[in-house]
Parts: C-alpha cells; structure tokens; sequence
C-alpha cells in the first residue's frame, strides 16, 4: 500500500513533468512560428528579387528580339517592295505594292512602340537620364491638355542598368497613375541630389491620394509594384504632405 | 558614280538596302560592314563618298563609329539610318555632327534623294522625325551659350539659309547671281571665321539663337 505522501510526490512529480512538456511543445511551437515566419519573409524577398531579374530578362530578350531581328528584317522586305514598285509600270500593280509598302510601315511602327515599351532602346547605351527625357518627351506628345515640366540637376546618373531600369520602370508607373487617375493638368519630374544620395520627385497638381494606403488597398498592381521595385534597388518612397496634389520623392544610392 | 558605305549588322537588312541603292542612278555600294571596327579596317583601302550608318551594333556602335570615322575621313559624308527614333539618339548624333538622321522606316525616295543632296553641307533629316528634331532642338536653346554673339554678314547669312534648304552651292551661286568658288569661299569663311566644325554646326547656331527660322528649312524640296 502506497502511503499519502508519496501519492502526492508522484501527482505533483506528474503535473511537473506534464506543465514541462506543455511549456517545452509551446516554446518549441512559438521558436518554430516566428523562424518560420523569418524564413518565410526572407522567401518572398528573394522570390521578389528572382521574379523582377526574370522578368527583366525576359522583357529585355523579348524587346530586343522584336527591335534587332524582327524590326530589321520587315525593313528589308519594304527596301524589297519599294525596288519593286519602282520597277513596276502598270498602275494597279504599283497600288498593291504601295499598300504593301504602307502595312509593312505600320507593323513596324507597332514594333517599335512595343519594343521600346518593353524595354527603353537606349537605356544600356545613353542611360538613365536620357530614356526619361524620351519617356517624357512621348508622354508629353500623346498627352497636350498636361504640361509636363522636367528640372534636372544632373545631365547623367552613374548607376548599373539593372537597376536603372527598375527606377525607371517606378518612374513610368507614378506618371502612368498621374495620367490615369489624378486628372492632373501640370507635372514636374526632377531629379537632385540630397547629401550622399539622390531624389527623384515628382509632383502634380490632381488629386490628393494616399500611397501607403492606396498601395494596400488597391486590387491592381500599380502601386505594389512599386513598392517592390524600389525595394529591391534599397530605395525608399516619401510622400510630402501637399496642399493641392501629389508629391512623392524616390530616395535612392546611385549603386 | 557615288561610292557608298553600308555598316549594319542586320545582314538581310544590308542586303536589301544594297539592292535598293542598286537599283538608284548614280550610285554603288562600295563597301560593306556589320559593325564599326570592320568599316574602319575596310576604309583603309576602300575610298567612299557617303556612308549608311547604324547606331546599335554590337563591337563598335554608330556613337563609337561616327567620331572615328570623321576624324579620319573628314570628307565622307554620314547619315545615320537606324530603327531608334529616341530624342536622346537622334540629340546625340546631331551634336556629333552628323549630315542626316533617317530611320528604316524611311521612303526610298527621300533616302535617295538625301544622298544625293548631301554631297552639298545640308541639314538632312526624315521628314516624319520634324516633331522630334524641332524638340531637339528646343530642348538645346538651354544648352548653348548665349553670349557668343556672331554677326553674319548678310551674304553668309543668305548663303547659311540656303545652305539649311539643301540646295547644292552650285544652285546657290545661280539663286545669288555669283559664282561658284566665291559660295565655297563664304562656306569655307563661315567655318573657319567663326570657330564652327561643319555648315551643320554654323546652321544649329543660327536655329537656336533665331537668325534662321525652322520653317525656311523644312520646306518641300
């Protein structure tokens, strides 16, 4: 016959035991959820990374493609049907090749356009500075009733292509939003430099949005890109508290 | 006979732009080329008038290119004809001094047309790129210094103005009533007087600074 006391040993020695394993499985738990969580964040940031490489990659094969090959040869089909039409005597003949001529024109002009959407020409060659005065200059063409107005500090910006193209693509999608959504009538783009790193601002004068908040909210893509983008070249977004319209700076290293 | 160059590295491209020039009066492809470095070592023993030059190329670009080519072949006369309709390219080539900018897309015709004007100093540029180069233009007012202050006489002005229309000195000197040396005599002054590296060059100053108005040169030919 087991006596009192040591019934009370063994219950007090099990519920030890018992509150031990519980605590050791719930800190084994909590340690595990929070590395987890780490690793999980630290996942997304590099599949962020490998998916933004992958995708400029892929634009830079595709538009370079479309610009180098493709774009070359219909050109020497025209070169071929314009020697063509030149030879030609009969009037109806030299109809169908001129409209020829003019299909091959505009499939060449759609290809362009694409190619330089896809990825700006001169971005490897002349830079960063000189695909935004291009980028501004078409905008401006294809859109009178805003005033674009540009300020630049610096006539070249020393910094790899990779990243270049990811600033640009960040500053092409802020004008895009402009364009799309604040009815905006005037809009300044500068770029300056701020002690060791550079701004590149743009303001205008539509309406007043929140990007953080926006950046959550928003189903499209837009804004979350951004954010992406420029976490991935270690930039950073500050919007300055405006009384009418928008003013949001890109703070950035140059490499 | 015109002598041509072809430097391209789109060799179907090439082709056919040989077999376009071909088929116009007057001229030949002497030489061809897929990149600058190659052009180079080919115009050591080939001599050319006009050269067809493409600005994305791999090796030696047209940007690498054209100054080496003008440094040693000052009298070869260069259009670019490229697929990039970039401000930034076109900018670019033009401070560099280049005689016409044309993109593939380009009619024969005005291709044509260009290089046998541009025999004389000229001011040559696809007709469908106007927007872009009066932008180019703009966008260069703030670039050049305002206080260099040249006063042309007024025979180099005219000679300046007619020049920028592409006419061949030979037109201007009947347009003019004088003759034909005393229309190269003024080029040659108008250069050399006042520091500017081609006609070309003496031509932008004047746009930019209003002596001459754009639309006097982009009149029809």
């Amino acid at each position: 016959m087991l006596g009192q006391g040591s019934l009370e040993a063994y219950f007090w020695i099990g519920t030890a035991v018992m509150l031990f394993v519980i605590f050791t499985s719930l800190f084994v738990f909590v340690f595990y959820y929070y590395r987890l969580n780490k690793v999980k964040s630290e996942f997304s940031d590099e599949l962020l990374r490998v998916s933004l490489e992958k995708e400029q990659q892929e634009r830079r094969r595709i538009a370079s493609g479309l610009h180098d090959s493709t774009s070359g040869t219909l050109a020497a089909a025209k070169n071929y049907v314009e020697i063509l039409y030149n030879k030609e005597q009969d009037e109806d003949n030299k109809k169908l090749f001129e409209l020829v001529e003019k299909a091959l024109s505009e499939i060449m002009k759609d290809i362009q356009s694409t190619s330089a959407y896809l990825m700006p020409p001169m971005l490897e060659t002349l830079g960063f500075m000189a695909v935004v005065k291009d980028y501004i200059g078409k905008v401006q063409e294809l859109h009178p009733d805003i005033k674009f107005q540009e300020d630049y500090e610096l006539q070249e910006l020393p910094m790899a292509t990779a990243s270049a193209y990811e600033l640009y693509r960040v500053m092409q999608e802020l004008i895009n939003n402009i364009i799309k959504h604040s009815e905006a009538s005037q809009v300044k783009i500068s770029l300056y430099k701020q002690s060791k790193s550079f701004v590149l601002e743009v303001i205008d004068d539509g309406k007043t949005y929140d990007f953080n908040k926006e950046a959550k909210i928003s189903q499209g893509m837009g804004l979350k890109n951004i954010t992406s983008r420029l976490r991935k070249i270690k930039a950073s977004l500050k919007q300055i508290p405006n009384r009418q319209g928008n003013k949001i700076q890109i703070h950035f290293k140059s490499n | 006979m015109l002598r041509i160059a072809i430097t391209d590295d789109h060799s179907i491209f090439r082709a056919s732009l040989a077999a376009l020039i071909h088929s116009f009066e007057g001229m030949e492809v002497v030489l061809e080329a897929s990149n600058g470095k190659e052009l180079l070592e080919k115009l050591e023993s080939t001599k050319v008038d006009v050269l067809l030059l493409d600005i994305q190329m791999p090796i030696m670009d047209g940007f690498e290119t054209f100054p080496k080519v003008r440094e040693a072949y000052p009298q070869i006369k260069t259009i670019v004809l490229s697929l990039v309709n970039e401000m930034s390219a076109i900018k670019k080539m033009l401070q560099m001094g280049v005689q016409g900018y044309y993109t593939k897309n380009t009619s024969s015709k005005e291709l044509e047309e260009a290089i046998r004007n541009i025999e004389e100093d000229g001011f040559f540029f696809e007709k469908g790129l106007n927007a872009v180069i009066q932008e180019v233009l703009e966008a260069q007012k703030s670039d050049i210094e305002e206080d260099k202050g040249i006063q042309f006489t007024e025979r180099e002005l005219e000679v300046i103005k007619l020049t920028a229309q592409g006419l061949k000195a030979k037109d201007i000197a009947e347009q003019l009533h004088i003759s034909l040396s005393t229309v190269n005599n003024h080029k040659q002054n108008i250069q050399r007087k006042y520091g500017f590296e081609s006609m070309m060059n003496a031509i932008l100053y004047c746009v930019y600074h209003g002596v001459v108005d754009l639309d006097t040169i982009f009149i029809e030919k």
